[in-house]
């Protein structure tokens, strides 16, 4: 189940003693003679004992340390780029690369810095990719480049089990089937509006894959703002086709296609993530997109209709009006979550 | 090792166990939050949701009022816009105290934006242009501070005094006035703090806190390279014993020169020396939502640290080459320290039992 841990637990029913103790609480209750200074610091200690913070600061440190490192490494290939000779710059990428699978090795691969390792490598190797390409000439188009990154990054991304490397290797598939379609075919409002659909389906069979993954116990899937990162994207990618074509200005074909596919979507959204995962982020995010395609209808149905400023004001109703009850549905949805109903 | 902090009622139960509060403690500590004010259960992601159509109504609202005006050629009656505009700030605030109802609550938060706007827009018209740019800050604190204890709204609660504050940035920062952008930082951290963490501040003054807390790192963001020269001197000792401060008071009591907490008062030290003001006052916030247990607090400071990372290198007074090695340099040292403290803190953990 998930809820928003900073929520306050000043609530008028005893069922506020079941949610996570914090400091906050412990300092009212220790004011309120409640708690003696013994008993304070006791509870302190438990709720947040010094060794909890180590974890979070661990993190902290090899996620920074690690984004500087490889930024370092990236910007001086950029900056200093015509200063080497082509044979150096290969070795330098190569054992930076060598290193980081090394290191990941060593450390084992169930150890939580060796996805970092597994990181690096798989962005040394784009880097990798895009000197050689530049070094030889190759004529090689972008989308090439992308796709062959995250084909051979594949490998890594699976052993490295770390939901963060998945999602930029799903990034980094999204980019290559937006410069094929950029690069390879020719434009039209319809191919434009299928890449739509394309990244829609290609994030949602990402999001399935995951949902699959995690129900098997996959530990490292446990956070889920990867889900609703991914969950966003599909989304998005058919709201906007969606939308354009309820409000009259979409292409035909790409735009009921993704209605429909949308509508199905929701459903089976509905189903998955209120009854089996309980994400209510994810919830919201579908009614997010539900909201958009209906004020898009709503709108171009409006628009249609006599002009004048009273228009703003039919509008402002309809979007308060049509908001509302998806707020009124999320809220029921939580309290019901928090067994609250 | 598990994150998650025990439940209020297991906390107590163990305590009653260690014989370090009352048999009745669990019951009392129960009536005694019963009797606390209570708050909206709402989830931040709703808020979000009903916050943005609400903001969005609220244009349209507006588009209906000038629409209106421009058609019946009233422009010439500023005052009863004004007037008009306040009234709807209120009305919306009584209207939402009466009710429950979401659609209702989204009518009443969109047309208290709508009110603010018209407000602020036609006092600056009554005011005179030349004092046009001082009036949106003042007409936004009346507002803010006149509502706050009458619109019980935590959107309302939030917008409100965030657009009086940003409204104040904005001017010091278009009056050329840069020596009072470094106190407004500092005061508006310390104000967030004391909101979030003081025991006897209200739950009712949560977002009151997340505006204060929104705004300093707007604040300090919005003073980034601009043409302004901004004195930050101050800022930064006040900010750096600040976070001090708030180390020493996570740490409860224990001294911030043993251990891994030497480590983090020095990194604050030096951050305090070389670092944007605005880097301090996210990890602030960071660390003041980890001791809280606000993850919403936490993510704040933590979407605000890489840019003003980002700026901390940009504005190194060295050359593009070097500052990748600056870059990579800091990274590996970063990630040496990391090993460091991780040895310290697997020392510093007692030894499993050896059964024989």
């Amino acid at each position: 189940m998930r809820y928003d841990g900073g929520m306050e637990h000043h609530g008028g029913t005893p069922a506020s003693l079941d949610r996570p103790a914090d400091r906050r609480t412990i300092e009212t209750l220790h004011r309120a003679g409640l708690l003696s200074a013994r008993a304070r610091r006791r509870a302190l200690d438990l709720v947040l004992p010094p060794a909890r913070w180590w974890p979070w600061a661990d993190r902290l440190l090899l996620i920074l340390g690690a984004v500087l490192l490889l930024a370092g490494v990236v910007f001086f290939f950029a900056y200093n780029w015509s200063a080497l000779e082509r044979s150096g710059r290969f070795a330098l990428i190569q054992v930076g690369l060598v290193a980081c699978v090394l290191g990941a090795l060593h450390r084992g691969l169930d150890d939580t810095v060796s996805p970092v390792f597994l990181a690096g490598a798989t962005v040394l190797l784009g880097v990798h990719l895009a000197v050689y390409g530049q070094a030889y000439q190759t004529g090689a188009d972008a989308w090439e480049l992308f796709a062959g990154w995250s084909l051979l990054a594949l490998p890594w991304v699976v052993v490295a089990r770390s939901s963060g490397l998945w999602v930029l290797w799903l990034l980094l598939l999204d980019l290559a089937v937006c410069l094929y379609y950029n690069q390879m075919i020719p434009w039209s409002a319809r191919h434009e509006a299928s890449l739509f659909l394309v990244l829609a389906v290609l994030n949602g069979m990402a999001l399935a894959l995951g949902e699959r993954v995690r129900s098997r116990g996959a530990s490292w899937l446990v956070a889920t703002w990867t889900r609703e990162l991914v969950l966003a994207s599909s989304l998005i990618a058919l709201t906007i086709p969606a939308a354009a074509w309820v409000a009259g200005d979409g292409p035909e074909l790409v735009g009921p296609a993704a209605a429909s596919l949308l509508a199905l979507g929701l459903v089976v959204l509905h189903d998955f993530y209120r009854y089996r995962e309980k994400d209510l982020g994810a919830l919201t995010l579908a009614c997010c997109s539900a909201c958009a395609v209906i004020l898009a209808g709503l709108g171009g149905l409006i628009l249609q209709g006599p002009t004048g400023p009273w228009i703003s004001l039919v509008f402002g109703l309809v979007i308060a009006a049509t908001v509302a009850p998806f707020a009124w549905w999320l809220r029921r949805v939580a309290r019901q979550m928090g067994g609250r109903e | 090792m598990t994150t998650e902090a025990p439940a209020l009622a297991a906390l107590l139960t163990d305590l009653r166990d260690e014989g370090l509060v009352e048999a009745d403690a669990p019951e009392r500590a129960a009536a005694m939050l019963a009797t606390a004010e209570a708050e909206d259960d709402t989830p931040s992601y709703v808020r979000f949701l009903v916050g943005a159509g609400a903001w969005v109504s609220g244009l349209f609202f507006l588009g209906f009022v000038f629409g209106i005006v421009r058609e019946l050629h009233l422009d010439d009656q500023p005052e009863l816009f004004c007037f008009l505009g306040v009234a709807a700030v209120f009305l919306a605030a009584r209207v939402r105290r009466g009710t429950s109802g979401t659609f209702a609550g989204q009518l009443c938060l969109a047309s208290s934006m709508a009110g603010h706007v018209l407000a602020t827009a036609t006092a600056m018209d009554l005011a005179g242009w030349h004092r046009a740019a001082v009036v949106i800050p003042l007409m936004l604190s009346l507002l803010a501070v006149l509502v706050y204890p009458r619109n019980p709204d935590p959107v309302h609660r939030f917008g409100s005094p965030f657009a009086a504050l940003f409204a104040w940035t904005v001017w010091f920062l278009s009056e050329n006035l840069p020596w009072a952008v470094g106190p407004l930082v500092v005061v508006e951290t310390a104000a967030a703090a004391l909101l979030l963490a003081h025991p006897r501040a209200r739950g009712s003054l949560r977002p009151l806190a997340f505006a204060v807390a929104t705004a300093s790192l707007l604040t300090a963001a919005l003073s980034v390279g601009g043409r302004l020269q901004i004195p930050w001197e101050l800022a930064r000792l006040g900010l750096g014993c600040g976070l001090l401060a708030l180390m020493s008071w996570c740490a409860d009591g224990r001294s911030l020169l043993k251990g891994p907490l030497l480590a983090a008062a020095v990194a604050v030290v030096l951050l305090a020396v070389i670092a944007p003001p605005g880097l301090l006052v996210a990890l602030a916030y960071m660390v003041l939502g980890r001791a809280l247990s606000d993850t919403s607090l936490t993510w704040l400071g933590t979407v605000f640290v890489p840019p003003f990372l980002s700026v901390l290198y940009y504005d190194l007074n060295v050359s593009l080459a070097w500052k990748s090695w600056v870059l990579a340099g800091s990274g590996l040292v970063i990630l040496l320290l990391r090993a460091h403290l991780a040895r310290l803190v697997a020392r510093s953990r007692p030894a499993p039992e050896v059964r024989p």
